[in-house]
């Protein structure tokens, strides 16, 4: 609707341009753009403030943790598993150790794992002090760690 | 909070004071004056940054605030060398300001934009796992030396490797130096970063359009720009999509006024932007030949061969500056695995084209770009019927049906799914397209609405830079103008 009607008003002033003064033209060109500001701005201000109020609620480590790889895109919520075993990593995985990730390799979860916890580096294989698990226990490929974090069917692990 | 502020604060004047040398380097210093002119500082500057800091990461000299501020004492002592020589030689020129109102009126949007930026935490898919990953690790290499693991095997585990290295590296070489300055990373902060661009394109559609476009007019038109749903949704992704439509479009803007004035201090300026945006991402280069081609078709259209020479060599110059990434990318044996382009997977993909434009077509009439695409089009359609503009109108058509072929060619060469890839991709890249029919519509609308009669609807309020030529230089200036 926006859109037809800024449309509709762009040809009426193009018809009407010739019988105004030169100086009424220019208020005519900035009718016409302002129209489809003027149609949508209160929607766009509401929304706005609504996600303003929202964001200032969450805390604000979220936007270094919940890269919105999960599902459509949308950020992790704070409880998820892969949220909190993210933050288990970056509190407790010291920033000069390489964190390991298990194969078969997901190109999303490593991207969101390197994110989250950089300046740590992120490698594919398990020799590393610190392992990250998802598709499997410690117990299931055979480490024996030092100590074990859980979040959901997530492990961080030190071996 | 206050932190954040200064933070990107301190970033943003580096580039300034880079910005400040390529100005008088260029001799485009005294374009604009007052607030208008520190913006263009900033804008110019993270282009200049953007065109640079890659050059030397490929060098292993990591990206860093100091490196900046020594990059742009070095430019500003040439750039004041340069205008000091070009001294009283130097033509008058409009020294357009922003007034206060129009001003206020369009810090609005920026204002209430970068307060939803301070507060979200949210960014998008591509912002994290790519831009953003990378940003971070050249901002972690720390010293003066890149730590090489940002190419090294954990972004290359399997076939299709979790982090495109293929991709030019200037966005996070920006991101890195934004990072230093906040103390350290806080992607929340970093919003505010690509707020800017949106400014900085908004202080060059005033400089350029300001002496031939009505105050309130043009205000109007940069509010339409400013208040785009999608434009400042896309700018909080921290996507590169915005960027690199600010900066095109900035580039078109120069070029355009080259073309309109023969000015050859904004022929520089437009190389700078199509570098910039070059170095952002890669659909910059085909944008850039884009762009070259159309302004080249003007000039022979026109029977101007002799400028195609100089316009021949400055693209010369935009290609030459991408010569160092694919140096990199071919020395390191680097492909892409998103979209490759060629001709037999074109042939294959052709029937997908009507699909992708009409999906394109679909998107352009959202309300969320607040009609700018067909707004811009049928005022572009109703000038060319009134003659008056035909070429304004007429390259501004030839610009959006190329870029239509262009985002046409680059989801038809995609390798991944295409209902997926126009869903996740389709909004961002329209972003360009959009950006450049927001800011050519006040151009376009006072023309169209003044055509008939020939006439300027109102004088502008520029004014002779002190101590310059008569104003008939600068009525001389605004008479080419009219042409743009």
């Amino acid at each position: 609707m926006t859109v037809l009607v800024s449309l509709v008003l762009l040809g009426v002033a193009a018809l009407l341009a010739p019988r105004v003064s030169p100086r009424r033209r220019a208020w005519l060109a900035a009718a016409v753009l302002a129209a489809p500001v003027a149609l949508t701005l209160p929607g766009v201000l509401a929304d706005e403030a609504r996600e303003t109020r929202s964001s200032w609620a969450r805390p604000a480590q979220r936007a270094e943790i919940a890269a919105p790889l999960a599902t459509a895109f949308r950020p992790w919520p704070v409880d998820s598993p892969e949220y909190r075993i993210l933050a288990l990593a970056r509190r407790e995985v010291p920033e000069d150790a390489e964190i390991g990730l298990e194969r078969p390799f997901d190109g999303r979860w490593a991207r969101a794992t390197a994110f989250a916890t950089a300046p740590r580096l992120v490698v594919p294989n398990l020799d590393t002090e610190w392992l990250i698990l998802r598709e499997a226990d410690p117990g299931e490929l055979r480490i024996e760690p030092r100590r074990t974090w859980r979040a959901g069917r997530y492990w961080l692990v030190r071996q | 909070m206050i932190g954040d502020i200064v933070g990107i604060a301190l970033a943003l004047a580096a580039f300034a004071f880079a910005g400040a040398g390529i100005l008088l380097g260029t001799g485009t210093w005294g374009l604009a004056r007052g607030v208008l002119r520190g913006g263009l500082c900033v804008f110019v500057g993270a282009a200049g940054a953007l065109v640079v800091l890659p050059w030397l990461v490929y060098v292993r000299i990591a990206p860093t605030l100091w490196l900046v501020l020594a990059l742009g004492a070095i430019s500003l002592a040439a750039g004041a060398a340069l205008e000091r020589r070009r001294g009283a030689s130097r033509g008058a020129e409009p020294r357009v300001a922003l007034d206060f109102l129009p001003g206020l009126v369009l810090a609005a949007p920026l204002v209430v934009l970068s307060v939803r930026a301070a507060a979200s935490v949210d960014g998008a898919y591509d912002a994290f796992s790519n831009w953003g990953l990378k940003a971070k690790l050249l901002y972690y290499a720390g010293g003066p030396l890149l730590d090489a693991r940002i190419f090294e095997h954990s972004f290359a585990t399997n076939g299709s490797p979790p982090v495109e290295r293929v991709y030019p590296l200037g966005l996070p070489a920006l991101e890195a130096v934004a990072i230093q300055a906040l103390g350290g990373p806080s992607f929340k902060a970093l919003d505010l970063l690509f707020v800017a661009f949106l400014a900085g394109l908004s202080c060059v559609v005033w400089t350029l359009l300001r002496p031939i476009v009505p105050a309130w007019t043009l205000t109007a038109g940069l509010s339409l720009l400013l208040w785009m749903p999608a434009a400042r949704d896309q700018t909080l992704s921290q996507n590169a999509d915005v960027p690199l439509a600010c900066l095109w479009v900035a580039a078109v803007l120069f070029l355009g006024h080259w073309l309109a004035t023969t000015d050859p201090r904004t022929l520089a300026l437009a190389v700078l932007f199509s570098a910039a945006a070059l170095a952002v991402k890669r659909e910059g280069a085909i944008y850039a030949v884009l762009l070259w081609t159309v302004a080249a078709a003007a000039l022979l259209v026109r029977r101007d061969g002799l400028r195609v020479i100089p316009l021949a060599a400055a693209g010369a110059v935009v290609i030459a500056t991408a010569v160092p990434w694919r140096l990199f990318v071919a020395v390191n044996d680097l492909h892409g695995h998103d979209i490759a382009l060629s001709p037999r997977r074109m042939a294959d993909n052709l029937d997908r084209l009507p699909t992708i434009l009409d999906h394109l077509g679909e998107l352009a009439a959202d309300p969320r770009y607040l009609g700018a695409i067909p707004l811009a089009a049928l005022a572009a359609a109703l000038l060319g019927v009134h003659g008056d503009s035909r070429p304004l109108a007429l390259g501004f058509l030839t610009l959006l049906g190329g870029l239509a072929l262009v985002l046409g060619a680059v989801f038809v060469n995609t390798s991944n799914e295409l209902d997926t890839t126009l869903e996740t991709a389709g909004r961002r890249t329209l972003i360009t397209p959009a950006l450049l029919a927001a800011v050519v519509l006040p151009l376009l609308l006072a023309r169209l609405y003044t055509a008939r009669t020939g006439t300027q609807s109102r004088r502008p309020s520029t004014e002779a830079a002190p101590g310059h030529g008569p104003g008939a230089a600068v009525a001389g200036t605004r008479s080419d103008l009219a042409e743009f």
